[in-house]
């Protein structure tokens, strides 16, 4: 059985192993998050690098009671991309704090975060329609499950249930075929 | 070639190691830990040493919150403004910002703030680029569990704007303080700038701060567009009656018009179709081009 996000983070703790998981999990699609949200493809990166490194200095505060991984890390990354919208450029705070050096971005590496948005956007489309508009417009879109139910003509308890189930949906296809 | 993701799971790995080994270096000294292999020394040293410690971190607290609580210049005018969404008031005396969860109190801004570390960064409105700390400041405090209220003592004027953060969350609560920008064009200023920042987030055109009120989908190019707005801040702005403009500092104008509630509302994209009067005051402070 698949190991969960959940209980990857509260292993990595301890384990680099367990770390590295969740990271080949999340990167890509973190990477084609940011790249939606900033159309830049090295600003990207360097979300995608800080968002992992603050979620790595801060595993140990990670609570599976509170709430998913999947949403504590997107919280990460949101508020990385929120300070960088009211700075203007990409914080480095986590990195330097846990020594990490400063990636080299050639093309290749620009092309490769540049084609992740393509992966995020093929595993959405990949999920049922209903369900695709839902998490677009709740995850991508940060809108209230009131303003989402109200534009989709159905009732809010609709709407969350379509985003629980595309999002487990997702984390399935993030995981791979069991082996 | 360089691949971006593997060279950074190898970052990653190597600073996982780097930080477990000091944690476990740290755990050596845990003073709870080492306390079955100090029998030797007695109860009345230990205490003694308890005694020592405390008094240390009292001296250190002390000394590394000496600059966020050290007297504060001449209070100024005071001026108050309510996130009302997140039931967060934020006063500014001088330079003493004092930040209360209003009654009732939503339970999810309690328990996001209650116990967690909040930066307060607030900033003053000057000429100075986006980052530098004329702009804005950020410190940082513990918001001590329970409470519905904090105090943040900046070294500078911040009589602008004030954002509340968590790392782990986000945002928890903004505001623009009155009479940031002064006279009239304040909100006129104040609608450009919230709708760029809202537009770099989300490539939505029409937002909160337009007329037009549409979700769309957006596309490849709406993205590179609202790229363009990451940085961009308000450069002039002009009205004539119940129209307005103003200009960013990306080149893009933005036109408005005065709502029946006397709330300034975008509702022109580009200086297309700009009343005479308006692109006569933006061009006399400056070039303007469509």
């Amino acid at each position: 059985m698949m190991v969960s996000d959940e209980e990857l983070l509260v292993a990595s703790v301890g384990d680099e192993e367990a770390f590295a998981a969740f990271y080949r999990r999340h990167a890509r699609p973190l990477a084609g998050f940011f790249m939606r949200r900033t159309g830049s493809a090295e600003l990207a990166a360097d979300l995608t690098a800080e968002t992992f490194a603050a979620a790595l200095a801060s595993r140990r505060r990670f609570d599976p009671a509170k709430g998913a991984a999947i949403g504590w890390l997107y919280g990460i990354a949101r508020h990385k991309l929120a300070r960088t919208l009211a700075h203007g450029r990409v914080e480095d705070r986590a990195r330097r704090a846990l020594g990490m050096a400063p990636l080299v971005l050639d093309n290749d590496a620009i092309e490769l975060v540049v084609t992740a948005e393509g992966d995020v956007v093929e595993l959405l489309q990949r999920l049922p329609a209903d369900q695709r508009a839902a998490i677009e417009a709740r995850v991508v879109d940060e809108q209230e499950y009131e303003q989402i139910a109200a534009a989709a003509h159905t009732s809010e308890a609709v709407i969350r249930k379509r985003v629980s189930r595309g999002l487990a949906s997702l984390r399935r296809k993030l995981e791979g075929p069991t082996p | 070639m360089t691949d971006f993701f593997d060279d950074l799971e190898r970052e990653l790995r190597r600073a996982h190691r780097r930080d477990s080994e000091s944690h476990a270096r740290f755990r050596v000294f845990d003073l709870r830990r080492r306390l079955p292999v100090l029998p030797a020394i007695g109860r009345p040293a230990l205490l003694a040493l308890a005694v020592v410690v405390a008094l240390i971190a009292v001296v250190v607290t002390v000394a590394r919150e000496s600059d966020v609580e050290r007297p504060a210049a001449p209070p100024g005018k005071k001026v108050v403004a309510t996130d009302v969404k997140r039931g967060v008031r934020f006063s500014l005396d001088g330079r003493v910002l004092t930040v209360q969860l209003l009654p009732p109190v939503r339970n999810q801004t309690f328990e996001t703030v209650s116990g967690a570390e909040i930066s307060a960064t607030c900033g003053a409105n000057v000429a100075a680029p986006p980052g530098d700390p004329r702009s804005e400041t950020t410190l940082f405090r513990r918001w001590p569990a329970g409470q519905t209220s904090l105090s943040y003592r900046f070294p500078r004027d911040v009589s602008s704007w004030c954002r509340l953060d968590r790392q782990s969350v986000g945002i928890v609560a903004g505001v623009s303080f009155p009479g940031a920008w002064p006279g009239a064009r304040g909100p006129i200023a104040e609608t450009a700038h919230n709708w760029a920042r809202l537009f770099a987030a989300t490539a939505q055109a029409c937002n909160a701060y337009t007329v037009c009120k549409q979700v769309i989908r957006p596309s490849k190019k709406s993205w590179q567009w609202a790229a363009e707005h990451l940085t961009a801040t308000v450069q002039r702005t002009a009205i004539s009656g119940d129209r307005a403009a103003a200009t960013l500092t990306n080149g893009n104008v933005l036109q408005m018009r005065r709502t029946a509630t006397g709330k300034w509302l975008i509702d022109e994209f580009g200086a297309g179709g700009l009343p005479a009067e308006l692109r006569r005051k933006l061009m006399r402070s400056g070039r303007l081009t469509d």
